[in-house]
């Protein structure tokens, strides 16, 4: 698989904070790669010099297949789209107007631009000044701005952020179709449930160390979800001196894979303990990752 | 990309300023003409005298100071930084994109002036025939020499979010300025400190203004010498600083 | 007066890098009020009553204030009341139980004082200069004294101007660009007629000048027609007084 964004042990310090530590990125070509971890966990700054906006104190970073430094910058930024932070936009100017300084800024041609609107579906507020805009609208004009360029990369840092759930959902469609036409897009949160859905392909931020890279359903196997027992006599399980807690219809176990699964059922049939099913809790991402982060990984 | 910054302009108060700083230092040069007639000998050169006097001493400058902060603030507001360095442009076509537009609007604002000039001394003065060509070519001139003045200020403005700070700094190269000026000094530092290059080309053949050059091709020459040498320094400096900032 | 609303509003300034502004500016007022004083066709002038070393001294610095103070007053005005737009500290103030009004009140007692002391510090320095420079003729005391007096007081009265125009309007552009306009008007009202100069605060700079146009061509004293500056200037802080309680009153931030 060709990766679209690679870097090498990129790592940022300010002073002696450590922002960004040692990270090794993959990003695969046309994928939706979600970037989670909590605020402050260096996502912003990443993303900063993944487009040379910032300068890694040390580490590579490979994008397109070029080294990212301040001089590649004008090679490589015809081809990413990005959205840091907030969106932009002159607020004394109407959307039109902003997209016709991106136009010229970009040399992009009015085809392009008018797609770019057509896309994120701004078109009828394109003559209200920008400051009159809602966050939403201002947020799809900000992405409008990083697809009038057509990209081959889109690197869009908490695109949903302040959106409700309506305003959400119509992002998570545009990218998710804007990947399907083989646009490789990076995009950071630090909600879980919003990527859920979205990203093929995760990275997890924790205090600038990468915790986890690889598909969503790696992320689950990398953690063992609970194991849940259905019995009428919890008590004779116990006795046993298992380690578990009472938990809905009977036992909750942690920690056991699928032999010791195996194990668990052969004891407990075993002892005459009448097991009516035995499952596995159904792990939210949220839960998955606190498993990885640990509780204070999320403080 | 000059382009994007004259759009970026459109409805913004900056031609307001172009607009109203001419209109009142002819209004105030004017009333300063009619009230002092007797003392004055008649004619375009002292009515011109009294216009350009207190404008290329301070105003000028410190229109060009607010134009300055007032066109850097629609980039620092807005998140529009990260915008601007995640486009193609090169840093110094950035800043050159900047200080050209500014430029423009300051020969507006000159242009608006001549054009007060001729219809204020005509109309309400009663000044025969039409303003010397000497006056146009000073005008035009003073537009060359304030193009350092607008390197400088967007430089400021470019590196300090503040709008005021560059402002304030401003005024003090106009103090500068016109004590390089006044302490007859003159010669190479006038034509080092930028406000001082203001006050120099707006003030050629000027009788009112003690110390003042002839209009002749050498005086302007240097002066125009002296203006590209400057915002060719102040705009380079600027695009090395730009590449190298970093975003927060 | 707030006391807390002070001892914060103290804080802000350090940030505001108030007091180097200032320091910079008067000397920069100094230095150029002063920069005849050292030329060459000067020295002569220096022992010569009839010259009136330190009336053109005094003029220079009557003529370099018009100038430079509103602009000055504009910049700190303008940077001490951006900082409550830009971090919501209108509202940040109004949960901590200070109005808007109470704190463009603090503002004002706080920038008030650093002006009024750098107008004092200033005005000495520039005769100080005048000492330095070996003027002989006696120093008119009197004359110099009410001048400081009363530029520090058309500076308060302005910077309540700008204070009111800072909190209502959220853009600097505009408090600057009536600075600017303020400087324009109160430079040609030194040139202009008495009425012209009284007619707005910013030309009472020159208004305020003790020296006036003799019938020798000389410079001579004149007396600034404070019949019609008290009135205005307290008229002024009235209204401010009044602005601020309307600020208070309203809801949330005066903008």
């Amino acid at each position: 698989m060709s990766h679209v964004i690679t870097t090498e042990g990129l790592t940022k310090t300010y002073g002696s904070r450590t922002v960004v530590d040692g990270l090794d990125l993959r990003v695969p070509e046309g994928c939706v790669y979600g970037f989670l971890g909590p605020n402050g966990s260096g996502k912003s700054t990443t993303m900063k010099m993944l487009l040379s906006l910032v300068r890694p104190t040390r580490g590579e970073i490979s994008v397109l297949g070029r080294p990212v430094d301040h001089r590649t910058r004008h090679e490589l930024s015809p081809h990413i789209g990005s959205l840091i932070e907030a969106p932009p936009g002159y607020g004394h100017l109407t959307g039109r107007e902003n997209m016709a300084v991106v136009q010229r800024m970009l040399g992009s041609s009015d085809r392009q631009v008018a797609r770019a609107v057509e896309i994120v579906r701004l078109g009828e507020h394109m003559d209200k000044r920008v400051r009159d805009y809602s966050l939403g609208m201002k947020q799809r004009l900000g992405i409008a701005t990083a697809l009038a360029r057509d990209p081959r990369l889109l690197v869009l840092d908490e695109p949903t952020n302040g959106l409700d759930p309506a305003g959400i959902e119509e992002i998570r469609e545009l990218l998710v179709s804007l990947a399907d036409r083989g646009i490789t897009v990076m995009v950071s949160s630090h909600l879980l449930d919003e990527v859920d859905r979205m990203a093929s392909v995760l990275g997890v931020l924790g205090r600038g160390r990468l915790i986890f890279q690889g598909t969503r359903e790696e992320l689950f196997d990398r953690s063992v979800p609970d194991l849940l027992v259905d019995t009428p006599e919890p008590e004779r399980a116990l006795d046993l001196g298992l380690p578990a807690v009472r938990g809905p219809g009977g036992l909750r176990l942690s920690g056991f894979d699928d032999a010791a699964t195996a194990d668990l059922v052969r004891q407990l049939v075993h002892h005459e303990v009448p097991v009516h099913g035995v499952r596995r809790v159904r792990q939210s991402l949220e839960e998955v990752f606190m498993d990885l982060t640990g509780r204070e990984g999320l403080s | 990309m000059i382009l994007a910054e004259l759009v970026k302009l459109r409805r913004s108060a900056l031609w307001l300023v172009a607009l109203v700083l001419p209109v009142l230092t002819v209004t105030a040069g004017a009333l300063n003409y009619a009230g002092n007639r007797s003392m004055l000998s008649s004619g375009w050169a002292p009515f011109w005298s009294q216009v350009v006097l207190f404008y290329g001493l301070l105003f000028l400058s410190m229109g060009v100071a607010v134009l300055a902060s007032a066109a850097w603030r629609m980039e620092h507001r807005g998140h529009n930084w990260n915008l601007l360095m995640s486009t193609p442009i090169r840093p110094a076509a950035i800043v050159g994109a900047k200080i050209a537009a500014l430029a423009l609007v300051v020969a507006f604002m000159q242009l608006v002036l001549l054009v007060l000039v001729a219809v204020v001394g005509r109309l309400v003065l009663g000044l025969e025939g039409m303003p010397p060509w000497e006056q146009a070519a000073v005008a035009g001139l003073a537009v060359v020499a304030a193009t350092p003045v607008i390197a400088v200020q967007s430089l400021l403005s470019m590196s300090i979010r503040s709008f005021a700070a560059p402002v304030a700094l401003g005024l003090l190269g106009c103090v500068a300025g016109a004590g390089v000026l006044l302490g007859g000094g003159g010669g190479v530092l006038s034509h080092l400190v930028p406000q001082a290059l203001v006050s120099s080309a707006l003030f050629l053949g000027n009788t009112a203004v003690a110390d003042s050059a002839s209009l002749d091709p050498g005086a302007v020459g240097t002066i125009v010498a002296a203006a590209g040498a400057l915002t060719a320094a102040v705009w380079a400096l600027s695009a090395v600083l730009l590449a190298r900032r970093e975003m927060r | 007066m707030n006391r807390t609303a002070v001892a914060v509003e103290l804080r802000k300034t350090r940030r505001a890098r108030v007091v180097p502004v200032l320091a910079v500016m008067v000397i920069a007022v100094v230095a150029l009020s002063s920069a005849n004083l050292f030329s060459d066709s000067m020295r002569a002038d220096l022992s010569d009553p009839s010259a009136q070393p330190w009336e053109q001294l005094l003029l220079n610095h009557v003529v370099v204030a018009a100038m430079t103070s509103p602009v000055v007053v504009a910049v700190l005005a303008s940077r001490q009341v951006d900082i409550e737009h830009q971090g919501q500290g209108w509202t940040l103030a109004r949960v901590c139980g200070l109005g808007p009004g109470q704190l463009c009140r603090a503002k004002a007692l706080v920038l008030g004082a650093v002006l009024t002391l750098a107008v004092a510090v200033q005005s000495a320095l520039v005769a100080g200069a005048g000492l330095l420079a070996g003027v002989e003729v006696a120093f008119p005391a009197g004359m110099w004294a009410r001048y400081t007096l009363t530029l520090a007081l058309v500076n308060l009265v302005v910077l309540f101007l700008h204070l009111w125009l800072a909190a209502r309007v959220d853009n600097q552009f505009v408090g600057l660009g009536v600075g600017l306009l303020g400087a324009f008007y109160a430079v040609f009202a030194l040139l202009m007629p008495a009425w012209v100069a009284l007619a707005l605060p910013w030309g009472h700079y020159a208004a305020i000048s003790p020296l006036g146009t003799g019938p020798d061509g000389g410079l001579a004293a004149v007396t600034p027609a404070y019949g019609v500056l008290v009135p205005y200037l307290s008229a002024v802080v009235v209204l401010f007084a009044v602005a601020c309680r309307r600020f208070d009153r309203a809801e949330e931030g005066p903008a």
